[in-house]
């Protein structure tokens, strides 16, 4: 994506996305979420992320970058993949659990976001790097359900 | 003014001179100048002349021109009341003229002078129209005349002519589909110009929009989006922003040029930073493309209430321009390409945000390179291309390129760069398969656009298709029938099929067939002859048009191997021929018969067999044998024979070869003469004995030892009687049989033998030598014959080497000797070949000689083979020898024996003293002997040596510490003698203040005891030990036993003298001591060591009192003699302490410096 982008120490602490799932909580509320409350949580989470890698993607066409081979859409596709996966896995858990499937906002208003290139690049930066959290959240999360439920 | 102009031309046209304009006034008349008015050429000369009506007046006169008073000279007095003024040479005046004036006391006069030039012939018309209504034609007036000039515009004729007046333009009406005719004349006072007639066509007329004028700008519901309104008259704003206009009219409506009105006049517009505008914005906008090399100034604003706090341009370091609290800008010169997914520009603000733009910087499409078209089925036409530059612009303002062509009715875009085609690539189709195309490519991105042409003719750019399916269809010795197909349909097209042939020797043959296409997958067929039988060919084939333009890719490879054919050639036979049998009447003879295997090339399939008939002569009874070898033996008798030989493979034989064998006949024997050879082969030559020869053979056979030669022979005609004869099987210093054999009629006869080298070599061997005799000045030698093989060249003689040999070790030299190795006399050269004995003379009697013997050709010389012989002694000096000797031992016994004689008596006091009786002692006599058991107190030491016993018990591991280290240990004076170590372990020998420390040095590194120490109870404590010995000690557990140890280290710091004896580890330690040693050999131990380097001169000391002994560096010796610090025992192992340190740093100091 260019300077400063690519740069090793880049990141924009103060920049957040509006409706995009945070996985910053403190930690004792996350500590004692309720078995019901911590899957929901990352279910609803993932649900969002299917959406926002697909605006990633689709921003990623609009920048006239799709075409470029074993590059960031492939990676991008395939971590949506995942995340498709991941939200099915954890929903049906919920399920099996005996609780009910969390409810899902559609979290995605065309309007509300920019649309200038530069834009998008932010955008696409912001999505990945609180994907990232979200992913160490769900492995704690989960570490902690198997110490709940163990093999 | 135009009155005023109206007015002058009407005296223009009075004074039909025009030359110039002098308005005169009543001349001579009491209170008048000459002239009222003057209008003349620059530089022209004229008077004046100024009347007075008070007389005397002309006395008092001034004359003033353009304000400056005339000299007198310059005017003259006419008469008491008039006077002249001469103007000579006027100047340029201003345009408003100078004032000439003549005053006298009580008159003054004016004139008013103007100078200029005549005008130029308007020049350059141009008409232009604002509103389609007016032409405006305006025109070049030339040089600037000074003086008022008017124009006449007359349309072609005098007819409607237009006064213009002074401006050089006239309004006409706006007409279409009529060419506009002007003629322009300027007039002035000076003279008249008229133009060339101007004619100007619609084409020539330049539309102009009327200049807008801004009347406010409004900000739009996106970013810079400007809403500009504007009336087309006269308002006057201020700055900011300005605008022109031009005309976007299509060709049709108006075919001239179009212009860009003139600029607005400018408007103030608020400045972005300070109004109150409700978003961060940043300039360019985002998404703009720009060219590479631009320079230009981006600029971020904050919303109001914001600061700027940084703005970055991709990775450039760019100072920034600080406008005001709520805007930064950047100057960028001469951007560079951005990268695919753009230029970052980012502007960080205050409170936290970040707004940016994507500028995306590239070039402008570069002409299509390399553009070409071609065909391959006759159906589509494909053009190709290089972009030339790159673009660096991708995705949608990716350069864009479509192609035009009179057949298509729209432009064709292109499909991009593809693996398969590198290139860019468009394909259309085409109609008939023929005719001529003008194609243009036009290339486009956001930056520009550019095209390239080309011109194409379908039939020279036809690239056909391989031939496709190429198989044999029908082989015989000598053709091949092959068929391929097409892979399009090339119904009627002309085609060139190239066909390769290629034999398995890589020979290659080409032919060319003129082939006419058919419809897809029809097959056309070519014969290919004049081919050779049973030869393998691979064959492929490839098209091209007749008008050549690419040859396609080859077809399929096939393999055909052509069917055989019966030998082609006769064999080349030769024989020998062996009498076996000779009696009387009787004769049996042996004829070998030998032939050349005929090549692949003219037996046409392998032969199968040889058959080989024989004749008598004149008898019609014939034999034959087949033999599957090349070579036939058979018996005949001493009858005249014919032998035929031909060779048959599986289709027929070869032609006969035919052989004859005359009658026996007891040939003179003819001697082997010696032929030099010429290096790679001889030159022979012979008598031609018979008219009636029919040819002659050259045999020969390489003498390789002694089983019998394969025979070689070359056949030459019959004119030939000198050859060189060559050959690739000569070889060096091989000896060679050579025979001549002429042909005729009833047999070949032998002319000559000989024997020769190609070249010669070194005999490889020397001759074998013997001595046959020796006297006292001479030798007899004799040798024996070189082996045939190893002569490898005719001998020519013998050297003989010989020189005395002088001291006894050279005798003992192997014989063999080497001729360099002998000095002495120059070789005794033998020059002849046969003999084989030499006797050498002048030796001298009793010496020993080295003789050497060496063969030698014209190749050289062969290794020599020595005897070692000495001549035999003179009788006199055989009898000087025994006797010098014995007369001296002789005298030597006389002279000891009365030197004995006369000594007798000392000697017997020193060698044989008298026994001391018993009963004579003093002790026995004064009483003093102790009673029973004392007398051991004389064996005491012996018995006091307990401790020692167990102390040297670590001598093992001493032993083997020493042994690890010895490698580095060079120079130190470690025993290594086992015999030293038994000495100590008895304790005969307790101590020695020489040997002991450096010994002990050997024994106990320190780090290895302060390691092996503890490592007796927790072997952990070995390894930390080693790491960091003074500290680790500590960090022991609390283990009791060893508690005085460790508590002595640590108390000492590192010094490991204070250990007791009876700490040293035991034998099992041993291997823990030695695995240690490579460790110690690395640079931890030596890190926190240095402490203990003597020559660092912070060895610590002891601080318990010194019970060891300082040693010396260079000595290792004790400086302080160890008996006088008492205690030995107990110092023996503290001595081996104490020289640790030494060991230890040598080890440093050799580590140090491997490192």
């Amino acid at each position: 994506m260019g300077s400063p982008f690519s740069d090793p120490d880049f990141s924009l602490p103060e920049v957040q996305l509006e409706y995009l799932p945070q996985a910053s909580i403190p930690y004792l509320i996350w500590r004692r979420q309720t078995h019901q409350q911590r899957l929901a949580a990352n279910y609803q989470a993932y649900s969002l992320y299917l959406e926002f890698l697909q605006l990633v993607l689709d921003d990623l066409q609009a920048l006239g970058l799709q075409g470029a081979p074993g590059q960031l859409q492939e990676e991008l596709t395939f971590t949506r993949r995942q995340v498709e996966g991941l939200v099915s896995n954890v929903g049906s858990l919920t399920v099996a659990m005996g609780y009910p499937r969390p409810e899902v906002k559609d979290p995605l208003d065309s309007t509300t976001y920019g649309r200038t290139n530069f834009e998008r690049k932010v955008r696409g930066y912001i999505v990945i790097r609180e994907y990232r959290f979200w992913i160490d959240r769900t492995e704690r999360d989960f570490k902690l359900l198997t110490y709940y439920f163990p093999a | 003014m135009k009155l005023w102009a109206l007015f002058e031309f009407v005296f223009l046209a009075l004074l039909s001179s025009g030359y110039h304009l002098a308005i005169s006034q009543n001349a001579g008349q009491c209170g008048s100048i000459s002239l009222k008015q003057l209008v003349t050429n620059v530089g022209s000369d004229h008077n004046v002349t100024c009347n007075f009506c008070s007389t005397g007046a002309a006395d008092t006169i001034r004359w003033e021109y353009a304000g400056n008073l005339l000299s007198s000279n310059l005017y003259t007095k006419v008469n008491s009341t008039a006077s002249m003024v001469s103007l000579l040479n006027l100047g340029l005046t201003s345009r408003k003229g100078e004032n000439l004036t003549c005053t006298s006391e009580t008159e003054s006069y004016r004139t008013l002078v103007r100078t200029g030039y005549p005008p130029d012939a308007p020049q350059d018309l141009e008409c232009v129209t604002q509103n389609f209504v007016v032409l405006i034609c305006s025109w070049k007036p030339g040089r600037d005349t000074n003086i008022e000039t008017v124009y006449r515009a007359c349309p072609g004729n005098s007819n409607g002519c237009t006064e213009v007046g002074t401006n050089n333009f006239v309004e006409r009406d706006f007409y279409v589909f009529q060419d506009l005719l002007l003629q322009i004349t300027a007039i002035n006072y000076l003279g008249t110009r008229t133009s060339e007639l101007f004619r100007r066509t619609e084409r020539d007329f330049v539309f102009q929009p009327y200049t807008p004028e801004l009347l406010r700008v409004l900000k739009g519901p996106s970013d810079f989006r400007l809403t500009v309104e504007w009336n087309e008259s006269g308002q006057k704003y201020e700055h900011y922003v300005r605008i022109r206009s031009i005309s976007n009219d299509s060709v049709v409506l108006f075919p001239g040029d179009k212009a860009w009105s003139d600029w607005s006049p400018l408007l103030t517009l608020d400045g972005l930073d300070t109004s109150n505008q409700t978003k961060d914005k940043i300039y360019p906008v985002d998404g703009t493309v720009l060219e590479v090399g631009t320079s230009l100034k981006f600029c971020c604003v904050a919303d109001k209430g914001k600061i700027v706090e940084e703005l970055t341009f991709g990775d450039l370091n760019t100072s920034t321009i600080e406008l005001s609290n709520r805007s930064q800008a950047v100057r960028v010169q001469n951007i560079a390409a951005s990268i695919e997914s753009g230029t970052n520009v980012v502007c960080r603000l205050n409170p936290a945000e970040y707004i940016g733009a994507v500028i995306y910087i590239g070039y402008p499409p570069d002409t299509p390179k390399n553009l070409s078209c071609e065909t391959r089925d006759l159906q589509t036409l494909n053009c190709t291309w290089h972009p030339g530059r790159l673009t660096s612009l991708v995705s949608k303002r990716g350069t864009k390129y479509s192609l035009i062509d009179g057949s298509l009715r729209e432009p064709l875009s292109c499909a991009e760069a593809s693996k398969i085609y590198p290139d860019y690539w468009c394909g259309f189709p085409i109609s008939n398969g023929s005719g001529i195309h003008n194609i243009s490519l036009h290339a486009k991105n956001p930056l520009g656009e550019t095209q390239s042409h080309i011109l194409v003719d379908v039939t020279r750019v036809f690239h056909p298709f391989a031939p496709h399916q190429l198989r044999q269809e029908a082989i015989t010795s000598i053709t091949v029938t092959v068929s391929w197909s097409d892979q399009q349909d090339y119904t009627g097209t002309g085609l060139l099929c190239e066909m390769v042939i290629r034999d398995d020797s890589g020979a290659i043959m080409l032919r060319n067939y003129p082939i006419t296409g058919g419809p897809k997958n029809a097959r056309h067929t070519v014969i290919l002859n004049n081919l050779r039988p049973y030869t393998r060919y691979l064959i492929t084939a490839r098209y091209s048009s007749p008008h050549f333009w690419k040859w396609s890719k080859w077809s399929n490879i096939i393999h055909v191997t052509t069917e055989q054919a019966a030998p082609s050639v006769s064999l080349n036979i030769w024989r020998r021929i062996k009498v076996t049998e000779s009696c009387k009447d009787s004769v049996k003879r042996n004829v070998t018969l030998y032939w050349k295997p005929l090549e692949a090339a003219e037996s046409h399939g392998p032969v199968l067999s040889y058959s080989t008939t024989w004749a008598k002569v004149g008898s019609n009874l014939s034999y034959s044998i087949e033999t599957p070898t090349s070579n036939s033996e058979i018996q005949i008798d001493q009858a005249g024979y014919i032998i035929t030989v031909i060779a048959q493979n599986i289709v027929g034989t070869s032609p006969p070869s035919v052989i004859r064998i005359r009658p026996h006949s007891d040939d003179v024997n003819l001697e082997s003469v010696k032929v030099s050879g010429v290096g790679d082969g001889f030159n022979l030559t012979w008598q031609r004995n018979q008219a009636e020869s029919c040819g002659y053979t050259i045999q020969w056979c390489p003498f390789l030892n002694d089983s019998e030669c394969n025979i070689t022979w070359q056949k030459f005609p019959s004119n030939v009687t000198s050859v060189a004869l060559k050959s690739d099987t000569f070889q060096d210093g091989v000896r060679y049989n050579l025979e001549v054999h002429e042909c005729r009629n009833d047999g070949d006869y032998l002319l000559k033998r000989l024997v020769g080298y190609t070249r010669e070599l070194a005999p490889s061997e020397a001759p074998k030598l013997s001595i046959k005799e020796t006297t006292g000045n001479s030798v007899h030698i004799q040798w024996d014959n070189i082996p045939v093989v190893k002569q490898r060249g005719f001998i020519e003689g013998f050297k003989v080497y010989y020189s005395k040999l002088y001291n006894d070790s050279a005798a003992f030299k192997p014989t063999d000797v080497q001729i360099q190795n002998i000095v002495g006399s120059p070789p005794k050269i033998i020059n002849i070949s046969d003999t084989k004995t030499f006797t050498i003379t002048g030796l001298e009697p009793g010496t020993t000689y080295k003789v050497a013997l060496s063969a030698y050709t014209g190749g050289g010389e062969s290794p020599s083979r020595g005897v070692t012989v000495t001549t035999p002694n003179s009788p006199i000096a055989v009898i000087l020898g025994v006797t010098l000797p014995l007369v001296g031992i002789i005298t030597l016994g006389i002279i000891l024996s009365i030197f004995c004689y006369r000594k007798q008596e000392w000697i017997k006091e020193t060698f044989y003293p008298d026994i001391p009786d018993p009963k004579n002692s003093k002790i026995l006599q004064d009483g003093n002997l102790p009673q029973g058991g004392n007398l051991c107190k004389t064996l005491e030491p012996k018995d006091c040596t307990p401790n020692e016993v167990q102390v040297v018990e670590e001598k093992p591991i001493a032993m083997e510490t020493e042994k690890a280290l010895e490698g580095n240990d060079k120079g130190e004076d470690v025993p290594e003698d086992s015999s030293d170590a038994d000495n100590q372990n008895q304790g005969v020998v307790p101590y020695s203040p020489h040997r002991v420390p450096a010994e002990s040095s050997g024994k106990t590194n320190p780090a290895f005891e302060a390691a092996a120490l503890p490592s007796v109870y927790a072997s952990e404590v070995t390894y930390t030990s080693i790491r960091d010995p003074g500290y680790q000690q500590q960090e022991t557990p609390g283990d009791g036993s060893i508690e005085d140890t460790t508590e002595v280290i640590v108390k000492s710091g590192y010094q490991p003298q204070i250990h007791r004896a009876t700490n040293v580890a035991p034998n099992r330690e041993q291997p823990e001591v030695e695995e240690l040693v490579p460790h110690a050999s690395a640079y931890q131990p030596q890190a926190h060591r240095q402490s203990w380097s003597l020559d660092s001169g912070d060895f610590p000391l002891p601080e318990t009192e010194s019970i060891g002994s300082p040693t010396s560096i260079n000595s290792q010796a004790f400086l302080i003699p160890e008996r006088l610090l008492g205690e030995e025992l107990d110092f023996r192992p503290n001595v081996k302490l104490w020289s640790l340190p030494f060991f230890q740093n040598s080890r440093m100091s050799s580590d140090s410096n491997n490192s």
